[in-house]
């Protein structure tokens, strides 16, 4: 089985090695546990070796986007053209009107379109939920599974960002649900992010594979660590 | 000044000259550099000889003057081979540059065995070399122009610079020392014009253009494994464009060369035009092995055999083809080559070289076929008014069109359902379910399977008529009738909305409504109050309006591919805004 590699040190470690290639998985998580980061990582360090990758964002500005990765060190132009950001977020602004826009349709088309000038072996969607409200899923646990069904056509690695209430209780809690219609079910894949306490006053981001189809995994929480780039580490009590 | 001199020195500016044009107007790095340096030879020993015999330069070394002169014999033999085989050969090019061997060990033995620059054509090892270099030269043209029918114009060129430098070097060397008149001390005088005949030949069989370049270095082998020349028996090259792109999207280099330039958008697929002159078939060849010598292992289509065979002769585009063959088995490449509209003789002449043969299916006659077995002699009416509706010649339906089809055809269906009873309804629905299962499963096979598959015509011309119950005798004509007549309807009864959704829908897909619903929402109308100025309107502001769909993608290509087709849908609105005025 092919994987893709997160790129990550500890991350593939943990999923065995890479994700399995063609697979949709969920990243998600609460505010601020770097779902965005996470995934651009991953899109950006496998665009410095020639894989081209589509990040498709629906909530933040192209602009807004790179400022904010660049910051972490990861430079849109250092990919060399195989990374490419589909800017959503800023035909949400520029498509207002009193109809309903075609939300799920401009999204197939153009993620089925730039396939044909740019052959992208790595999407993420960002995020899911915005999508879901854009488009105004009427049933949508139907129509998230049929999204699924049509992204897992594209014979693609899927990113899929979906967003969680943030955790409570004194380490974020035992969380038996990963999204908000069961697309745990659906996704090869779930990468659950959280911001765990850490003594009386700190924080830390922990991650988790929670499934990965095909992959002897540790199913454990880890440490998410931003360190000249992102690392896993073991959890240190 | 002597006037030796002065024809020398004239000579040297032109050799200059010639160097200059090449250098900027070549596209063959290779054999310009050959050029250059054999031009560059020439003028170094001619501007010695002007010197010497003016007085200037008798501390020169004779020695480095004899090498010069060797390796302009050397680099004439190479240049004659590299423009009459260079094309076919581009990877084998380097094998020529052995002539450059001895000239070291010639230039070692001079001072020993006392030859020099006067005595250089005289009997011996030296002379027999620089006889052989303009021999090889000689014999290679002479047999281009006998052996090569692509190739005779320009071996006549070849042959007239070859033989004025034999005139000009030894034979006038011999002349000058029978009249007992000092030689010109290794200097040509015919060294420009041979350079100027190279130099038209070189630029008559330059590749032409090609946009965008390909990236270097990959090597992804794609769906068509085969390192040969195959032949796409369609009636239009449809399959081997479709198949171009699914090559160049699986990260081969791809390359189509046509009578004009390619209109694929798809990243990778690199272009082509050939001029209208007779030298278009030697031009093609060195485009294609050029392209292949840069990209080993790469996809070539060449789509006007037709075209090719009008402007530079049949044989020539015959020996084309036996050496694009040779040059995609050397380069591990496919060259897929369209025979469309080539006559009887020119398709049997094709298949007497015995290449792969792989018959492709016509899409119209094919989805043809295909609605045929559902809806039996009626599909022809259908068919037409499907092509009526998206303003399409039968000829130009691709596979591409399925889609919109079956939309055409369910639209038809849902008009009729009004009509007809319940269970004749229900009937026409399984029909066309049937019929657009089978359009989907043709859509969908690549040129490999259809070469190998039986097609829905081959099929319903092997079975038997008779035994053949159609939906139209099933349905004993009545609901069938009536259903072509709602395609019929939708065709021609048009609401402007439904046409003006047509265009949308063609070039943006599932979307293209939605977004012309927003349009006419900002225009305070709804679908049936669409007017002629109304939609002279949208086509106004479309470039500006649906602008922002390309300025969110930062992929040139694609950003270049939804500025066409928003351009597209201007001019149909405007066409339809004509229609209706």
């Amino acid at each position: 089985m092919n994987r893709v590699p997160t790129k990550m040190e500890g991350l593939d470690d943990v999923l065995g090695g890479g994700i399995p290639e063609g697979s949709v998985v969920l990243v998600s998580g609460a505010p601020g546990t770097m779902k965005t980061s996470l995934t651009y990582h991953i899109l950006h360090e496998n665009a410095l070796d020639g894989v081209r990758g589509l990040y498709v964002s629906l909530e933040q500005s192209r602009a807004s986007l790179v400022d904010h990765t660049e910051g972490l060190g990861y430079r849109l132009e250092d990919t060399g053209g195989n990374l490419s950001i589909l800017d959503l977020g800023t035909l949400r602004k520029k498509l207002t009107g009193p109809t309903a826009q075609p939300w799920m349709d401009l999204f197939k088309l153009y993620t089925q379109g730039i396939r044909k000038s740019f052959d992208y072996r790595l999407l993420v969607l960002d995020s899911l939920d915005a999508l879901e409200i854009l488009a105004k899923f009427r049933e949508p646990r139907r129509e998230t599974f049929s999204l699924i069904h049509w992204l897992r056509d594209l014979h693609c690695t899927v990113f899929l960002l979906g967003e969680l209430p943030t955790d409570s209780g004194p380490n974020g809690g035992a969380r038996t649900a990963y999204a908000r219609h069961k697309e745990e079910y659906l996704a090869d894949g779930i990468l659950h992010l959280r911001l765990a306490r850490q003594g009386d006053f700190g924080m830390q981001r922990q991650l988790r594979v929670v499934k990965m189809r095909g992959t002897r995994h540790e199913t454990g929480y880890h440490a998410l660590v931003f360190d000249n780039g992102l690392k896993v580490t073991r959890i240190l009590a | 000044m002597n006037l030796s001199s002065v024809v020398v020195l004239v000579g040297i500016a032109a050799d200059g000259w010639l160097i200059a044009f090449m250098s900027i107007r070549g596209r063959r790095p290779w054999l310009q550099a050959t050029f250059a340096a054999c031009a560059l030879s020439f003028l170094v020993v001619g501007a010695w000889s002007v010197g010497r015999i003016e007085g200037l330069l008798s501390a020169v070394d004779d020695n480095l003057v004899l090498g010069l002169m060797l390796l302009t014999h050397a680099l004439t033999a190479i240049l004659v081979l590299g423009l009459i085989r260079g094309a076919a050969l581009p990877r084998r090019r380097a094998a020529t540059f052995l002539l450059l061997a001895p000239i070291p060990l010639l230039a070692y033995f001079a001072p020993i065995e006392g030859w020099t620059v006067a005595t250089a054509y005289e009997g011996n090892v030296l002379g027999g070399f620089l006889v052989v270099c303009l021999g090889i030269a000689l014999g290679e043209t002479i047999y281009a122009r006998q052996a090569s029918p692509m190739f005779a114009t320009h071996a006549f060129w070849l042959s007239l610079g070859v033989i004025s430098l034999i005139v000009a070097g030894p034979i006038y060397t011999y002349e000058l020392d029978f009249l007992g008149r000092t030689p010109l001390a290794g200097a040509n005088l015919a060294a420009p014009l041979a350079l100027a005949c190279f130099a038209r030949v070189a630029l008559q069989t330059d590749p032409f253009p090609i946009s965008p370049r390909p990236p270097k270095g990959r090597t992804t082998t794609g769906g068509i494994r085969a390192a040969d020349a195959i032949v796409f028996d369609e009636r239009h090259p449809k399959y081997a464009l479709r198949t171009a792109e699914q090559e160049a999207n699986s990260g081969r280099p791809t390359l189509i060369v046509a009578r004009e330039r390619a209109k694929i958008t798809t990243s990778g697929v690199a272009s082509a035009a050939f001029t209208p002159d007779q030298h278009a078939a030697s031009r093609t060849l060195t485009t294609v092995s050029e392209f292949l010598a840069s990209a080993p292992g790469g996809f070539v289509v060449l789509e006007d055999l037709a075209d090719l065979s009008v402007l530079s002769g049949w044989r020539a585009v015959l020996e084309v083809v036996v050496r694009l063959r040779h040059v995609a088995r050397d380069s591990g490449s496919t060259v897929v080559l369209c025979p469309s509209r080539l006559t009887e003789s020119e398709r049997k002449a094709l298949k007497g070289l015995d290449l792969p043969w792989w018959p492709m299916a016509d899409a119209a006659t094919e989805i043809m076929a295909i609605l045929a077995q559902s809806f039996g002699t009626g599909a022809g009416r259908l068919f037409d008014s499907f092509c009526r509706a998206h303003g399409i010649r039968r000829d130009d339906v691709t596979t591409d069109h399925i889609q919109a089809l079956q939309d055409f055809l369910s639209r038809a269906l849902t008009e009729l359902s009004g009509v007809v009873g319940g269970p004749a309804a229900h009937g026409l629905q399984v029909q066309y379910e049937a019929a657009a299962s089978v359009l989907r499963s043709f859509a969908s096979q690549g040129a490999v399977e259809i070469a190998r598959g039986k097609w829905a015509s081959r099929r319903s011309s092997e079975s038997d008529v008779d035994l053949v119950v159609t939906a139209a005798d099933y349905w004993k004509g009545k609901e069938m009738e009536e259903l072509f007549a709602a395609a019929d309807a939708v065709s021609e009864r048009e609401p402007l909305f439904e046409k003006a959704r047509l265009v949308f829908v063609e070039q943006l897909g599932d979307a293209g409504e939605g977004v012309l619903r927003m349009q006419l929402a900002r225009l305070g109308k709804k679908p049936e109050e669409l007017d002629r100025i109304d939609l002279v309107r949208i086509a106004d502001r479309a470039t500006v309006d649906l602008g922002s769909l390309a300025d969110v993608v930062d992929v040139p290509q694609e950003k270049e591919r939804i500025q066409q087709q928003i351009e597209s849908i201007r001019q149909k609105l405007e066409l339809i805004a004509e229609g209706e005025g």
